[in-house]
């Protein structure tokens, strides 16, 4: 994943969430990553109700999640405004020997005895975030939702 | 819907219908379409509901990779809905974050659907929740907007959610 040059006038991708969350993550600068969260954030995972809390928790999230992309995030939408936005993409990957990918998105994930029967499968996952911004610019709210039943059902 | 409505349900749906007509008169602003669209669509009122949307606009399952395009595919859609679960005392539809932006062309409504499920559930699902199944699902609806009408509505939530209620993922168990 190579670092990418955001046109300030690009509204699709000049977004506190894009520019100083995403990219950050994407080029692995999780100190600038975590700049971009409030300390007390709060990130919910609908899926399991999961709740991780604070900067350190929430940067942590994300060091696992985007840790295993191994292509440019396809971005559906992304629509911010001043205090709140919504970003969309979709991910896409292969699944690797270790299977990392089901425990990024839910750590119950139990998996096959016989991993080498998935391995190199693609898979896709609509992501969305819903995310609200202090007056700081600081992410202080994300609410994640991922369809953990259509991954499944790609990986049988 | 089966069952016939209560008297408050009534009165409720002929308060919305004034509502909307009223509103309908001139285009309706993004805040208007939130009060109806609200209305609408935690009471299960399909018909005005219906009037919200775009006639060539299109509502997308991201979960399922379903998109229903056009007026009669979504009415399809929510009767379909509609139908897979019942709500009963404190279940329902809860909006929890309702937003729109600036410019009224974006909304974004999140709510929690509780509900407990029916012997109509879509039999396309790859798997079926039992008949009486009580769930909790958050789902979050990203709808564009124009001219006061709903033109395109992304919707999330997770399945895994609704067939494995209240227990943990586990896959190939």
């Amino acid at each position: 994943m190579t670092t990418e040059i955001i046109d300030p006038g690009d509204s699709i991708k000049s977004t506190i969430f894009y520019t100083k969350l995403v990219i950050p993550l994407l080029n692995k600068d999780y100190e600038t990553a975590s700049e971009a969260f409030d300390d007390e954030c709060e990130w919910l995972m609908m899926s399991k109700m999961r709740k991780p809390k604070g900067k350190k928790s929430c940067i942590e999230l994300c060091m696992q999640g985007f840790n295993v992309l191994d292509k440019p995030l396809e971005i559906l939408f992304n629509t911010p405004t001043p205090d709140w936005g919504v970003f969309e993409y979709i991910n896409r990957g292969v699944v690797t020997k270790d299977l990392n990918v089901l425990d990024m998105y839910d750590p119950d994930f139990k998996h096959a005895e016989d991993l080498t029967l998935h391995v190199g499968k693609e898979y896709f996952v609509a992501v969305c975030f819903v995310y609200h911004t202090n007056s700081l610019g600081k992410i202080y709210l994300v609410h994640e939702y991922f369809d953990l039943e259509s991954l499944k059902n790609q990986l049988k | 819907m089966t069952t016939e409505p209560t008297i408050e349900e009534t009165k409720t749906n002929n308060d919305l219908n004034k509502a909307f007509t009223e509103m309908t008169t001139e285009t309706m602003n993004t805040t208007d379409l939130i009060k109806v669209f609200t209305a609408a669509f935690t009471s299960d009122d399909i018909e005005n509901w219906k009037k919200l949307l775009a006639p060539h606009g299109e509502w997308k399952i991201m979960a399922t990779g379903e998109t229903f395009r056009g007026l009669d595919k979504m009415v399809e859609l929510a009767n379909r809905s509609v139908a897979a679960r019942k709500h009963s005392g404190e279940l329902g539809i809860k909006p929890t974050n309702v937003f729109q932006n600036a410019e009224g062309t974006k909304l974004c409504w999140e709510y929690i659907h509780t509900g407990i499920v029916t012997e109509n559930w879509p039999s396309t699902s790859s798997q079926r929740p039992a008949p009486g199944t009580k769930f909790t699902l958050p789902i979050m609806l990203m709808c564009e907007v124009k001219d006061g009408k709903l033109t395109e509505v992304r919707e999330y939530f997770d399945l895994l959610t609704l067939t494995e209620a209240g227990t943990p993922h586990h896959l190939y168990s």
